[in-house]
């Protein structure tokens, strides 16, 4: 900068002033006594659009659209000295437009009121911005009261500084009442029926409101019914003064969490029934393998006195203690017989409840197939032998098992035997084949044959199909079933195939290794 | 004519099985439990044992193991004579050092002859 001379600035006064007035872009305008204009700067030639010349010395009364305003202003200025506020001028070509005006009477150094003086600038845009601005925000205000929604705002202390209009026509509270009174207490309740604390929720909301940008609670009419909001919460600050709010947005959900809880409720119930289920299924089983249990130690116990019945018939009947008669040997005879009938029984239950508890254990060896119907019909020949039945053994030689060789001649012992029990004439015989890895074994006999009613039932216990056969041959109504399970156990499966009146063949399909199951389940 | 050791809680068991050996000439030794069976055991030689699993104390196939010990019954045969009548129980029966096996109930048309079976034939007996 250059060095400042003191004197200058009155030196060069008249050029400086100039300057000033040309360069401003405020409207300068200054009249004499009789409110003639003599200066009218740039500025004001633009907004007006008059040139300078045109309006040195005619009244100033033509800038204003009303000329009493004029005289307003001058009254104002006579009055006060001043005059600030907004007029409303006309331009050269008619139209009017908003300045901004400050005025005051111009006075030369003695004091004397040489004319007015005024600065004004044009605020016709301004206007127009206010103008929308405000009808924007009567806009977002009618969007904000006619939303559908709960718009609340609140502050750190808890208290609500807005509420839209549907908020308080939901809450059951004109602005006048809500507005400035604390959220907990008013439309939101101490703690939920959940038993949740929500004067540490809404806190809460207030620390970590991002935690909470979606939230569920439960809310509070006027009338104190309970209703549940799904709220969306936002920190706000819009003015550093009045510190933070949080906006919160709102859509009521009772009905929604209603349905859900009685889904909830239902979907508990249903898993109290299930378990209720599962545990007696339990229960159950447990008391399956009781079952089995007490029956195996039942079964034990039969046997006992048994063996004293048939040891001290069989004893009798040999006559080792003394001669008998005839009836005696005839009575004594069917006490033996009924004795071992009872045995077998007992056998044949003791057998199903240890298959049916899973306490069988099987000892697995080489069996060749043809010499174990040998020994199988060779013991059902003494029954054969009396009605001429002809038993046939047509197993190949071939054919060799890895299975349990006691079970195995357990089934073809009650196949066969069913067999020579219900055939009055013709034969029985026993055929097998194999086929990769398995085999074929079947029972084939000249017997009545089976209804076909009957055959599905056939394998289900105690279903003995003709109770005059029963009756005659005094069946367990336990063989097959015992056969099935067996034939189960060593990893096959056994059919029946009959026409009523001409025999029925047995069809036992046997893996030719059996698999031992790893661990017994009891 | 065998001297034979019978292990049997059952007092009808013992006077069926005693009635049908001793009705061979053969001479009974009775033993009622497990515990009285080892004190008996030791006194004299026997030809056989017949020996119940179920007692009520010490269970037959124990009685075995323990008889099994002694130098005097190395060799002697011990028939397990039981109800049980599954093949693991057989199995089990001779891992506990039986010789055989005779299933309850017993069978008088063929009893004395299965237990003469593990007799040497000069023991055998006779009506």
């Amino acid at each position: 900068m250059e060095p400042h001379d003191p004197l200058s600035p009155l030196e060069n006064s008249g050029q400086l002033l100039l300057d000033v007035l040309r360069s401003s872009l405020d409207v300068i305008i200054a009249t004499d006594l009789h409110r003639n204009i003599r200066l009218f700067n740039p500025a004001a030639e633009t907004s007006f659009g008059y040139a300078a010349e045109e309006v040195l010395g005619a009244p100033v009364d033509q800038l204003y659209a009303d000329p009493a305003e004029m005289h307003h202003i001058i009254d104002g200025i006579a009055r006060e000295g001043t005059y600030t506020g907004e007029v409303l001028n006309r331009a050269r070509d008619g139209s009017t437009f908003t300045s901004f005006l400050s005025a005051a009477a111009m006075r030369d150094p003695q004091g004397r009121t040489t004319g007015y003086m005024g600065v004004s600038r044009d605020i016709t845009e301004m206007h127009r911005a206010e103008a929308a601005l405000a009808r924007s925000e009567l806009r977002y205000r009618d969007l904000v009261d006619a939303a559908n929604s709960i718009i609340l705002r609140w502050d750190a202390q808890g208290r609500i500084r807005f509420l839209n209009e549907f908020g308080q026509r939901f809450f059951g509270y004109t602005a006048a009442e809500i507005i400035g009174q604390p959220v907990v207490g008013t439309i939101v309740p101490p703690s939920e029926t959940t038993g949740r604390d929500l004067g540490a929720l809404m806190e809460d909301i207030h620390l970590h409101p991002e935690r909470y940008a979606n939230n569920e609670n439960q809310n509070m009419r006027r009338d104190g019914s309970l209703v549940w909001v799904s709220w969306t919460n936002k920190r706000i600050l819009w003015d550093p003064a009045e510190g933070p709010e949080i906006l919160s947005i709102g859509n009521d959900i009772t009905r929604l969490k209603e349905v859900e809880f009685a889904l909830q409720e239902k979907s508990l119930q249903l898993a109290e029934a299930n378990s209720v289920l599962l545990n007696s299924n339990e229960v159950l089983r447990a008391a399956d393998r009781m079952k089995s249990v007490f029956i195996a130690s039942i079964s034990h116990e039969l046997r006992t006195p048994l063996n004293s019945i048939i040891g001290f018939t069989g004893i009798l009947l040999q006559q080792l203690p003394g001669p008998l008669n005839l009836e005696q040997q005839k009575q004594l005879g069917i006490v033996r017989d009924s004795s071992w009938h009872l045995l077998g029984l007992i056998n044949e239950v003791l057998d199903l409840s240890k298959i049916e508890a899973g306490r069988v254990d099987l000892f697995p060896e080489d069996v060749v197939l043809r010499v174990l119907a040998d020994e199988v019909l060779a013991a059902l020949a003494p029954a054969a032998q009396p009605r001429g039945l002809a038993l046939h053994n047509d197993v190949p030689e071939g054919i060799r098992l890895y299975t349990d060789p006691t079970r195995m001649r357990q089934v073809l012992l009650n196949l066969a035997g069913n067999a020579v029990k219900f055939t009055e004439a013709g034969e029985v015989r026993i055929q097998a084949n194999q086929h990769a890895a398995a085999c074929k074994i079947q029972v084939v006999d000249t017997g009545p044959g089976i209804p076909e009613p009957d055959l599905p039932r056939l394998f289900q216990p105690f279903q003995q199909v003709d109770m005059a056969l029963t009756r005659k041959h005094a069946g367990t109504g336990l063989g097959l079933y015992l056969t099935r399970k067996i034939v189960e156990l060593l990893g096959g499966d056994v059919a029946v195939a009959s026409t009523y009146g001409h025999g029925a063949t047995f069809t036992v399909n046997l893996p030719l290794r059996t698999q031992v199951p790893s661990a017994r389940d009891a | 004519m065998a001297k034979i050791l019978l292990v049997e809680d059952n007092e009808n068991n013992i006077y069926l099985v005693s009635y049908l050996l001793e009705s061979r000439g053969h001479t009974l030794f009775i033993a009622r439990t497990g515990d009285d069976a080892l004190p008996l055991a030791a006194s004299s030689g026997y030809d056989l044992v017949l020996m119940d699993i179920q007692l009520p104390d010490v269970d037959g196939l124990e009685v075995t193991r323990r008889l099994r010990k002694l130098p005097s019954f190395a060799s002697v045969p011990i028939v397990a004579v039981t109800s049980f009548a599954m093949p693991g129980d057989r199995q089990a029966a001779l891992e506990a050092g039986c010789t055989g096996y005779i299933e309850k109930p017993i069978n008088p048309a063929t009893f004395v002859a299965q237990v003469e079976a593990f007799l040497p034939p000069r023991l055998s007996g006779t009506l």
